[in-house]
């Protein structure tokens, strides 16, 4: 996965008339509804991440990337 | 006569076809050689059942004596408990007996919440997923997942409970609104990323053509969808490993529907959000990228 592949997947999203920016519901909102997720596990978060484009893994993520993350890519 | 295309779940015992193809609700054949019994029961929405209920029936008819009808409100914010509740109460009252066999018409919230009422009635009576939105179609109808939603997380509620068949009209494509048609496009472009590039490059050379509703595009890229769906699901029924990779832009998606109230955004909207918030900024691709690295395989 690289900047290049993110950014194709980005406009295809758009263009297909999806959103590609999230609600501002605030970094523990989404923690919060992150850790009932069916895939947590012992509370530790998970996400299925492209590796590399045309196969995936599933990996959990530190609560501070998860946050850091939704502060990204809210909307302000 | 259409053509019918199939793609076969292959699950042993609990294996079935996804017929797809245009007019199939009026198509004789693709309603043959379903489970007998003296009852059906239809579970659809106040939204479909107007355009579709009487031709189901119909096709319905030369199969079962008698069938009856539970239809609910439409959207997200009723998969719940209440509505399942509405479908055992039909049930109960007709006295239907555990042959009868349960049919879904409509998108994602029937097909999941009828499956579970057929999973959960008399421990288990035959269901078929008849799925009219795009998204139902190409991801939520295939592989035996169903579930209603809890206040505090999606899907929260529900079991692995396989149909005997899923019938894809593809007609019903064209009368659903242009922002469901998007909703269920994300499914779709799901499946290049995760498993089958080429099948990215198809979409992003068709998407106007998918946009446009051009019958033999939204044909191939149910069928293809499908397809990869069966190929993981034949692999891992129950989730323990593989099957997880379908849930790419899930994470931040139900966390995106759960937190704004189910049914604020459609599904689809909140998967495709999801599938780029994860990469969204360069200092997190670091970290993704040491996470990869060093993490253990899951």
């Amino acid at each position: 996965m690289d900047a290049a592949f993110v950014q194709r997947l980005t406009q295809l999203i758009a263009k297909a008339g999806l959103p590609v920016v999230g609600p501002d519901l605030g970094a523990d909102v989404y923690l919060h509804h992150m850790r009932v997720d069916k895939k947590a596990e012992a509370g530790d978060i998970r996400f299925v991440l492209i590796d590399p484009p045309g196969s995936a893994i599933v990996r959990g993520a530190p609560d501070t990337l998860v946050a850091e993350v939704v502060q990204a890519c809210c909307r302000a | 006569m259409t053509h019918i295309e199939y793609v076969h779940i292959d699950l042993g015992d609990r294996s079935y076809a996804i017929a797809i193809g245009a007019g199939l609700l009026d198509n004789a054949s693709a309603w043959q050689g379903l489970p007998k019994a003296g009852a059906a029961l239809i579970v659809t929405n106040d939204t479909i059942a107007p355009l579709y209920l009487a031709r189901l029936q119909h096709s319905l008819a030369p199969h079962y004596p008698v069938i009856h009808v539970c239809s609910l409100p439409d959207g997200e914010s009723y998969k719940t408990w209440d509505s399942l509740n509405a479908i055992f109460d039909v049930l109960l009252v007709k006295a239907c007996d555990r042959k009868t066999v349960l049919f879904a018409l409509g998108g994602g919230v029937i097909g999941d919440i009828t499956g579970f009422a057929a999973a959960c009635y008399m421990r288990g009576v035959p269901f078929v997923q008849v799925p009219t939105t795009l998204l139902a179609q190409v991801d939520s109808s295939v592989g035996g997942k169903t579930a209603i939603n809890h206040p505090i997380g999606k899907n929260m509620i529900g079991a692995f409970y396989q149909p005997e068949r899923v019938v894809c009209d593809l007609a019903t494509l064209q009368t659903l609104p242009p922002r469901e048609l998007s909703a269920g496009l994300a499914e779709v472009i799901k499946y290049g990323p995760i498993a089958d590039m080429a099948f990215l490059d198809w979409i992003e050379q068709h998407l106007d053509d998918l946009l446009a509703r051009d019958p033999q595009a939204l044909a191939y890229a149910v069928k293809r969808s499908c397809e990869i769906k069966a190929w993981v699901v034949g692999q891992d029924e129950r989730e323990s490993g593989i099957r997880a990779i379908l849930n790419f832009g899930h994470t931040f998606g139900h966390a995106i529907e759960a937190g704004l109230g189910f049914g604020v955004w459609l599904h689809g909207e909140a998967v495709g959000c999801g599938m780029v918030m994860v990469y969204i900024c360069r200092s997190v691709w670091v970290w993704w990228t040491r996470l990869l690295c060093s993490a253990s395989p899951s």
